[in-house]
């Protein structure tokens, strides 16, 4: 592109007001990591590498068993990218099912789709886990183990009994702050 | 399978992208590049476009929209039509503006979806009896008489003065991007510019 | 662990160190798929009343689309759909314009159990000064708070330990575990209201002699 003529990218001066109304304006928007993983779920795949249905634990920097088995408390912390999304923190869902040939997860974050978040068996071939980004807040969810609903027996039962089938509730707080 | 995955591999979605040893770094690429890396089939240089240019897209789509989830849909669709377009994409022109040219129309359909559907809005009376409010509100991030102030201007006011002040694009661009001629575009930021001011110093005498 | 022997453990894996997530993200949308059309269309005219209101929209395809999985008529799943609308509605108006998605979710909750909009007014004040980052301090206690009215504490007293808890500056591990020990107590065959007195009391020794993390003076 050709410079512009200076002269014409001068406004008229702005008062106070409204120069920090623009600082306001310019304050970023937090890209949420949902909304960033479900984009990029949505792009076309040109060439793409061997898709891997599996997930495989990436190197973890701590694992922390927060309540006393009925209750799920996570903790989360910034992330590093560079974009500073907003935070969604890492849960490991795990249930003990050793007859079940298909179990996923299902909840609000998902949009109880028994599709969407399937479930990994363990090398033990009894346990089934998955590890999930939630945002902070309050996640109503329940495996769906062989087409049955089934709640976690150490995550507290959802006060909602809109359907007559319970679910669970977990919590994703902040951490820091706290103490 | 691959092995255990380093902290550098991504993993999207429950798909690895991109071989592990596949170290080239894209932080130093320039747009023009990533977008031939695209074109030949690497997804990792449309992941990095996007991480350079989502945050950006969101604050215009959400500042022009005043809702936050709708810019969310709106930020989405922009990048998925510019992944489908990339091929038409012309390197002498900034990756960014050829990237808001699409956000911008995108954000005037929603706006005109959203008006024929606000004709249509039901009030679901055993559900909700308050006041309507006439602008649409997802205001977390911004004051609640800024995002009032911004609703009054008119949307092509609202979107010279966002892409000039707050995406501080030159006139230039801006008319490259909204099709807009310069002296209708400057006379735009200028109304806008004078009444924001207006209001926001109103609200602080109030 | 014995957690694993049970059954369940619900884990945190830290991932700070990660410049990129190493789990899952869920692929969530409105507008499910697996909602009927004339749901479907429902949900969404309600949708559009409640987004104008600056409520999340989000819940309340979730809750349709809940219903719809667990195998209920249109007519129930709306029925719940508009039920928890006007329940994101009412926690606004005790939560204020300032209450995040997150923490209208929670008061809605919190309403849904049977606790008075303005008792949930109340302790969103109260929890209005804690010293989590901003867009969360409300979540726990009015999760907190929604759990024990569930398991039958009365409202008044529930609301009156979580204040004193949050004064003294409890964060939200120690609402996370008054809320695992008066579930406990309470099915052991302890009295709710008793309970969560007792609970309370325990905790709040605990934090006495802290200073508490937040603007206010500490209260002695």
């Amino acid at each position: 592109m050709k410079n512009p003529d200076p002269s014409l990218e001068v406004d008229e001066p702005v008062d106070r007001a409204l120069r920090v109304a623009i600082a306001e304006m310019r304050e970023g928007i937090a890209v949420r990591p949902e909304w960033r993983a479900e984009l990029l779920a949505k792009v076309p795949a040109r060439r793409r590498r061997a898709a891997i249905a599996r997930w495989m634990p990436a190197s973890l920097a701590a694992v922390l068993c927060l309540g006393l088995g009925l209750t799920a408390l996570v903790r989360w912390h910034g992330s590093t990218s560079a974009i500073e999304p907003r935070v969604a923190s890492q849960v490991r869902f795990s249930i003990h099912a050793p007859s079940a040939t298909q179990v996923s997860l299902v909840g609000d974050f998902d949009h109880w789709d028994p599709s969407a978040l399937p479930m990994q068996r363990a090398r033990d071939g009894e346990t089934w886990t998955l590890d999930v980004h939630l945002r902070p807040g309050r996640h109503v969810f329940a495996y769906a183990v062989d087409g049955d609903l089934k709640t976690d027996p150490s995550a507290p039962r959802a006060v909602e009994d809109d359907f007559g089938v319970p679910s669970s509730v977990v919590v994703v707080v902040a951490s820091g702050g706290t103490r | 399978m691959s092995s255990l995955a380093r902290p550098t591999t991504q993993i999207l979605a429950g798909h690895v992208t991109g071989a592990p040893n596949a170290e080239v770094p894209l932080i130093g690429m320039t747009d023009g590049a990533l977008v031939r890396r695209t074109r030949d089939g690497d997804a990792r240089a449309f992941t990095e476009l996007v991480d350079r240019h989502a945050a950006a897209c969101l604050r215009f789509a959400a500042r022009m929209l005043g809702d936050r989830s709708e810019a969310e849909d709106v930020a989405q669709e922009t990048f998925l039509r510019a992944f489908k377009a990339l091929e038409s994409y012309d390197e002498r022109l900034p990756f960014r503006t050829w990237l808001f040219s699409i956000l911008i129309n995108r954000c005037r359909t929603a706006m005109a979806q959203r008006m024929r559907r606000e004709r249509r809005v039901v009030f679901d009376s055993d559900a909700l009896d308050r006041t309507l409010l006439a602008a649409p509100q997802d205001s977390v991030e911004l004051r609640e008489e800024l995002n009032r102030a911004i609703a009054t201007l008119s949307p092509e006011q609202r979107e010279a003065f966002l892409l000039r002040h707050v995406e501080e694009l030159s006139y230039e661009e801006i008319m490259s991007v909204t099709g807009a001629g310069m002296s209708a575009l400057k006379m735009r930021v200028k109304r806008a510019c004078e009444r924001l001011q207006q209001l926001l110093t109103e609200g602080v005498r109030r | 662990m014995r957690a694993f022997a049970i059954g369940l453990t619900i884990a945190v894996v830290a991932s700070g160190s990660l410049d990129a997530q190493g789990g899952v993200t869920p692929a969530s949308s409105p507008g499910t798929p697996q909602l009927g059309p004339s749901l479907k269309a429902a949900v969404e005219r309600l949708a559009d009343s409640v987004r104008v209101l600056g409520l999340p929209t989000d819940p309340l395809f979730a809750k349709a689309a809940e219903g719809t999985l667990k195998g209920a008529d249109e007519q129930r799943v709306m029925i719940a759909v508009r039920r928890l609308a006007r329940e994101l509605s009412d926690a606004k108006a005790a939560l204020g314009d300032g209450a995040t998605g997150a923490e209208l979710e929670a008061g809605a909750s919190a309403l849904h159990a049977g606790v008075a909009p303005d008792l949930v007014a109340r302790l969103g004040r109260a929890a209005t000064e804690r010293a989590t980052p901003s867009g969360g301090r409300l979540v726990m206690p009015l999760v907190t708070l929604a759990d024990m009215v569930a398991r039958r504490v009365s409202p008044q007293a529930a609301v009156t330990s979580l204040e004193s808890l949050i004064s003294r500056g409890a964060g939200d591990a120690q609402l996370a575990n008054l809320r695992t020990d008066v579930e406990r107590d309470i099915a052991a065959g302890e009295r709710p209201d008793i309970a969560v007195q007792r609970r309370s009391a325990s905790i709040a020794r605990g934090l006495e002699g802290r200073t508490p993390p937040m603007s206010k003076p500490p209260t002695g």
